[in-house]
């Protein structure tokens, strides 16, 4: 039977994106919050 | 390949010139030893982050992990989230404290936090020696690409390759690689994501490619390595980058702390982008030629076969991006150990910055020739040496970077007995036969042994030893807020 891409491959691109924009958005926060800004 | 050759010709023709006119303007605003080794703290973060993933993306990346999927299929692209949380450890714990002290060199660091010259020498020569080997394995895999795809022998494209990277790194110092590796992570980048594209359809698209392989062998498709091997490399992968020492030194040349955190991101951007398209390389390149002869050679055969002829050319200009983005980095840190860290201190300190900066150049010349008889005379496998320096690099310098930046109570002792314990028994469990073969058949692997020697160590030797001056701790501690009185 053949099945194709199951979640090691979709998941890792899923993985990737969450990744990268989650990183981006605390190093901005964090980054924010450093300066003192509100 | 005549289309090919000649397309190649052409497009390494404007690469190189795009490379060393980028040098020359650098070298007209090289006047001091902060602007050769920190480019005057002036990389913001796009550069620095291109810097970072270009920097990491090595020769390994384009010939032997796109190999290892075409061979073992998708599961290997886990390693890489245990590589991001080494760089997430650095992000938080590492990277920033690093850039607010500002140094020069990471043996700065060192002579710094533990208040110790002894233990500034014994870090410059701890990465000095690795590094240098490092370079061998980036050399070794030049020649061996370029044998295969050309026919041409090894010492024309080590030639090449060092002339045309000490070209840039000579003239204009961090400054002028920093530019060089924004235009190579860009160069990567597209044509990797120009590839992608052509290969899946030419393989009848994702879906096509997912079912020929799970038809193939079931695993390709799901997971080929287990959650132990997967956990093993990323502790080797991750623990080394977050401590490696030419990664670390260009945090120093970023504008501040808080570019420095936005750089980590954006290598993150272009890591994500170089992870997912060379797994889908591989795996298409499976799908299309289940059979070729070695994992190491389907990206070989991918760029003369499959990839149109300019396509074909820029993966492979992109390949050469990669050995050198490498190369030049280890080139910077392994000089300015030798003429910051070694010369500049021990040698001649009245030394001024003209004759800094000429000795690091002449350091980068010599260092970029060191290696050479031993590419030629190929002791080891690319593979094996990189992964090799990783475990080195890790097992003596994750503990005194990690807890020297975060532990108040680190000592030079403890320094000391860490950095020489975790390379000695890192050393010992690969090389030497005490009767630990059966705990290594188990899987404990060097890493981990040089890691828990080095942290007993560091921390064993701190408790022995008073604690280190207030001054060493100031520049890594902001001051605790006095309590106010009620």
């Amino acid at each position: 039977v053949t099945q194709g891409f199951g979640w090691s491959f979709y998941g890792f691109l899923l993985y990737a994106v969450v990744w990268v924009t989650g990183y981006l958005c605390w190093a901005h926060f964090k980054n924010r919050r450093e300066r003192g800004d509100p | 390949l005549s289309g090919l050759s000649l397309t190649f010709i052409v497009v390494v023709a404007v690469y190189l010139a795009a490379v060393i006119a980028i040098g020359a303007r650098a070298s007209r605003e090289t006047r001091t030893e902060a602007d050769f080794l920190l480019a005057g703290r002036s990389i913001g973060p796009w550069v620095g982050g291109a810097v970072l993933a270009a920097t990491q993306i090595s020769a390994g990346t384009f010939v032997g992990t796109l190999g290892r999927h075409y061979s073992t299929g998708v599961s290997w692209v886990w390693a890489w989230p245990g590589l991001w949380l080494g760089w997430l450890i650095s992000a938080i714990w590492i990277a920033p404290k690093l850039r607010r002290f500002g140094a020069t060199t990471v043996p700065d660091y060192v002579a710094v936090r533990f208040a110790s010259e002894r233990a500034r020498v014994l870090a410059s020569v701890l990465i000095i020696v690795p590094y240098t080997i490092y370079l061998t394995a980036q050399y070794q895999a030049a020649g061996e690409i370029f044998a295969a795809l050309f026919g041409a022998p090894p010492y024309l494209a080590m030639g090449f390759i060092i002339a045309s990277t000490v070209i840039y790194t000579v003239s204009g110092g961090v400054r002028s690689s920093s530019r060089v590796d924004f235009l190579q992570a860009l160069i990567m980048v597209t044509a990797l994501v120009l590839a992608v594209p052509l290969l899946v359809s030419r393989a009848g698209g994702i879906g096509q490619v997912g079912e020929t392989l799970s038809s193939l062998d079931g695993r390709l498709t799901g997971w080929w390595y287990g959650p132990r091997d997967l956990v093993a490399v990323s502790l080797a992968f991750g623990l080394s980058i977050a401590a490696a020492p030419y990664e670390l030194t260009r945090f120093y040349s970023m504008r501040d702390v808080a570019t420095v955190r936005t750089s980590i991101g954006v290598a993150f951007l272009f890591q994500g982008l170089i992870a997912a398209s060379v797994m889908i390389l591989g795996l298409s390149m499976r799908a299309l030629f289940p059979a070729v002869a070695s994992e190491d050679q389907a990206s070989a055969v991918m760029a003369l076969h499959v990839l149109s002829p300019l396509i074909g050319s820029l993966f492979l200009v992109a390949l050469l991006s990669a050995i050198m983005s490498t190369c030049n980095s280890i080139l910077l840190v392994v000089a300015a150990s030798l003429s910051h860290d070694l010369y500049a201190r021990f040698v001649r300190p009245e030394a001024s910055d003209a004759e800094r900066v000429l000795w690091g150049r002449v350091a980068i010349v010599v260092v970029s020739l060191l290696p050479v008889p031993f590419a030629l005379a190929k002791y080891d496998s690319v593979q094996s040496i990189v992964l090799e320096q990783g475990k080195f690099i890790a097992s003596f310098f994750f503990v005194p970077l990690v807890l020297g930046l975060n532990w108040r109570r680190g000592t030079a002792t403890g320094a000391v007995a860490s950095m020489l314990g975790g390379f000695v028994a890192c050393a010992a469990w690969d090389f030497l036969d005490f009767g630990q073969g059966a705990l290594k058949q188990a899987g404990v692997d060097a890493v981990e042994v040089g890691l828990l020697a080095s942290a007993a160590l560091f921390v064993a030797g701190s408790l022995l030893t008073p604690p280190p001056p207030q001054a060493a701790l100031t520049p890594f501690f902001p001051p605790r807020r006095p309590i106010e009185p009620s």
